[in-house]
């Protein structure tokens, strides 16, 4: 299984760092900067990196969430950014995303049911009972009741929340999703569950991922490779067994020698990494 | 464990009123902090880790109540007895808190000098001068370089870092007998994360203070503590040392909780 | 807040009542010298004009003419300040830069002096043109709130996930924007009332308002005699009314602000 899902390429986005009256800008930031990868069909590609690094940007920018300021991704060998804006929306049923805070991603005054039919409805995949039937069976898949369509999301955990967005991102049978930082925000026991109920769904499904995190302890068991990020250029990209084993790249080491290890007995020689 | 207790907590009830009656956050908590003890108090979210500091700092949220069985020790005083000034007087010089989110617990008008000045001037510093000397001697302690310039910034031209490092050289400028750090690393990068471990592990080496760590990372409980009391639901399931916490945990729900942390292969 | 919302449901209820309630026909004007300027009495509760009309009669009618003009004028500043507002904030670029800076200008002029110079050019308008004169004077602020609020909203994750399941645009805005409005414009349009129902008011005593004979809170104020200080009463209870429906709604609105403000908060 090595054919390309999607394909990105010399990604850039700046954005402005002052704004003149007009709308105007004057400096640039470059939040990505010449970024690419492939994310061949079925794989997991973990981007990684600290707050700041470009990573949700470059996330963002692949969904056209934001537009990116140059390059190219095409998604299956479709121009993604050369989109009118009519068949970008018919293409979002096949990219799905996942946040980070599943207390901001599902809107406080809706019903859970009603979120999750949204993209149902959107793509006209199914109509009244049958739609009910999906979103029914969409809630089921990621652990929830059937029942839990009628409540509203503040009725719910933090895990459980996160389940509802990503049964929202699944009814609508994607290809791929890009999980933006999907199991940050969640307590340790709930964070290990809601990761196993991932990587059963992409068994199950063929799904491919691209999976946004900070932290190299958490996307070691489901990543197939590693793009480490540092502002906004990926500097060291490999097989995960490859980066884990022997990283390249200073910034690579310095991020795994900060990772905790949860053993008093374990004294880890911490690694500083001095930006050269 | 020889060094005395400094801080004894015994039946320890927070309650917080809801539309359903009063909410135990907090449901008959007992633990002792010996003087230059470095102490997690570690569970997930919504446990009642975060109240338990709150009440031993004796600044609560609208609406909660600490227990009348309650009795909290510090130093030989009753501190549910003191009056709000002579608890006043306590906070910053003899117990202070590290905050989580270094972004609010900042204010943003004020140079970070002044906020750190501002505590020994709270505290009997007469002199304007001489509280902003020691205010950037504190916080070139914490790491801060060219303290005596950064001094001079406001918290937004900070890294986060950075001001993690203000807040502590804060909690640390009348050397108190013990810190309360809530969450201190949790909003920063794993980089960041392990300097501050680094500082908060060599000032509480040279101070000899007692730091009570409250975390949901066990990770971090590892590298810092000596000891770590597991909480779940507004009680303590387990008080120990770390090497048995880590190595025979003896409640169910910690094994839980040190199974799900996430570590590298490479570090099993 | 239960007081201010009975005086104002009190007003409401006189308002649509009116005809039943009313002891006397509001224009009822008997030539009779002895009925002129009455001070208030069992027959004339609150006292009669200079016409001989029956103040409390005018009052209750007043009510009508008064808040009506009022919910109306509100309700089409609301419409077209939001549309304005919305159209601005959630297509951003040069629709909200035209759109804002013709808000900016139309700010610059008081409203006071910018209703008094429209009507000057049009002269006396009746009811409905009055409506349509506070209304259109009455959206810019509005606008601008709902704008701020829009550019917060659609910037919130359930709208970039909703639009990333592909969710037309134009459906983005209406079950996601437009739904978290609704607080906002309800707050908006209660404090809103409390300011127009004071211009109407002000606007008709002036006599560029509601024209007599129909009554209006304004226009019964100014058909005391020429010593108002001698007819007290034709002052008093119409300017009364004014003052108690601008406290109760502001209450109202006050209220509702404190408790809208924390549902709209993400966490708990």
């Amino acid at each position: 299984m090595s054919d390309t899902l999607i394909s990105v390429s010399h990604l850039t986005h700046e954005f402005a760092a002052h704004r003149t009256m007009f709308g105007a800008s004057h400096a640039t930031i470059r939040a990505v900067n010449d970024v690419s990868f492939d994310i061949a069909r079925g794989e997991t590609l973990a981007l990684v990196g600290e707050s700041g690094c470009g990573k949700t940007t470059t996330g963002r920018a692949i969904l056209r969430l934001i537009e990116p300021t140059s390059g190219h991704v095409t998604f299956d060998g479709i121009d993604v950014l050369a989109l009118q804006r009519e068949p970008l929306r018919k293409l979002r049923r096949r990219m799905q995303v996942v946040f980070q805070d599943p207390h901001t991603s599902l809107d406080p005054r809706m019903r859970v049911g009603r979120t999750v039919r949204e993209g149902i409805e959107a793509h006209e995949l199914a109509e009244g009972a049958e739609a009910d039937a999906r979103v029914a069976r969409a809630l089921e898949e990621v652990g929830l009741r059937a029942s839990d369509a009628a409540k509203l999301p503040h009725e719910f955990s933090g895990g459980q929340r996160q389940r509802i967005a990503i049964a929202r991102a699944l009814a609508v049978e994607p290809e791929f999703v890009v999980l933006d930082e999907a199991v940050s925000a969640l307590d340790v026991t709930v964070q290990a569950q809601v990761l196993a109920l991932l990587m059963q769904l992409q068994r199950d499904r063929g799904l491919t991922y691209l999976f946004i995190a900070h932290n190299l302890a958490v996307v070691e068991r489901i990543a197939t490779r590693v793009a480490v990020m540092y502002l906004g250029r990926i500097v060291e990209i490999a097989a995960a067994a490859t980066l884990y084993a022997s990283p390249q790249h200073g910034y690579t080491r310095a991020l795994l020698s900060a990772v905790p290890v949860p053993d008093p007995r374990v004294k880890k020689k911490r690694i500083v990494w001095d930006g050269t | 464990m020889t060094a005395p207790v400094l801080l004894d907590v015994r039946d320890l009830v927070v309650t917080y009123a809801s539309d359903a009656g009063p909410v135990r956050a907090v449901d008959g908590v007992s633990f002792a902090v010996h003087a230059g003890e470095t102490v997690a108090l570690v569970g997930e979210s919504g446990c009642g880790k975060t109240s338990v500091a709150f009440a031993l700092m004796r600044v609560m949220a609208p609406g909660a109540r600490i227990g009348t069985g309650s009795r909290i020790t510090f130093d030989g005083a009753d501190l549910l007895a003191l009056d709000e000034r002579a608890m006043r007087d306590l906070r910053g010089r003899k117990i202070s808190m590290i905050f989580q989110e270094p972004a609010s617990a900042l204010n943003p008008v004020m140079k970070v000098g002044a906020q750190v000045a501002e505590v020994a001037l709270l505290h009997g510093e007469r002199s304007k001068r001489a509280a902003w000397d020691r205010a950037v001697a504190m916080l070139d302690r914490t790491g801060i370089a060219d303290a005596a310039r950064r001094a001079h910034q406001y918290p937004h031209e900070l890294s986060g870092g950075m001001r993690q490092r203000v807040l502590i050289a804060m909690a640390l400028m009348m050397r108190p007998a013990l810190v309360i750090a809530d969450e201190p690393t949790s909003a920063l990068d794993v980089t960041v994360q392990a300097q501050i471990l680094d500082l908060l592990r060599d000032l509480q080496r040279e101070t000899g203070m007692a730091v009570l760590f409250i975390t949901h990372d066990f990770g971090v409980v590892a590298e810092l503590c000596s000891r770590a009391m597991v909480m779940r639901a507004g009680r303590i399931v387990e008080d120990a040392p770390v090497d048995r916490i880590f190595h025979a945990p003896a409640d169910p729900y910690t094994a839980e909780l040190l199974r799900a942390v996430p570590r590298l292969t490479a570090d099993r | 807040m239960k007081f201010a919302a009975a005086v104002l449901v009190l007003f409401v209820v006189v308002a649509v009542a009116a005809p039943a309630i009313a002891p006397h026909d509001p224009r009822a004007t008997p030539q009779s010298e002895t009925q002129k300027n009455l001070p208030p009495s069992g027959a004339h509760p609150f006292g009669t004009d200079q016409y001989s009309r029956d103040v409390l009669s005018r009052v209750i009618y007043g009510a009508r003419v008064s808040l009506g003009v009022a919910v109306v004028a509100v309700m089409l500043a609301l419409t077209l300040g939001a549309a304005v507002g919305a159209v601005a904030g959630y297509v951003g670029g040069w629709t909200d830069t035209i759109c804002m800076r013709f808000v900016d200008a139309v700010l610059s002029v008081p409203r006071v002096l910018l209703l008094l110079v429209l009507v000057a050019s049009t002269g006396p308008l009746t009811v409905g043109g009055i409506i349509v004169l506070l209304g259109c004077t009455g959206w810019p602020g509005t606008s601008r709130l709902v704008r701020g609020e829009v550019r917060l909203l659609k910037e919130r994750d359930y709208v970039l996930a909703s639009r990333a399941t592909g969710t037309p645009e134009w459906r983005v805005f209406v079950s996601h924007v437009l739904p978290g409005l609704v607080p906002q414009l309800l707050v908006t349009g209660t404090l809103a009332l409390a300011t127009v129902i004071p211009l109407e008011a002000g606007l008709s005593f002036l006599g560029l308002g509601v024209q007599p004979p129909t009554a209006s809170w304004g226009n019964i104020i100014s058909d005391a005699a020429e010593r108002p200080g001698d007819t007290w009463w034709v002052v008093l209870f119409p300017g009364l009314a004014i003052v108690c429906t601008v406290l109760a709604v502001n209450t109202i609105g006050e209220r509702l602000r404190e408790r809208m403000d924390p549902r709209e908060r993400p966490r708990t």
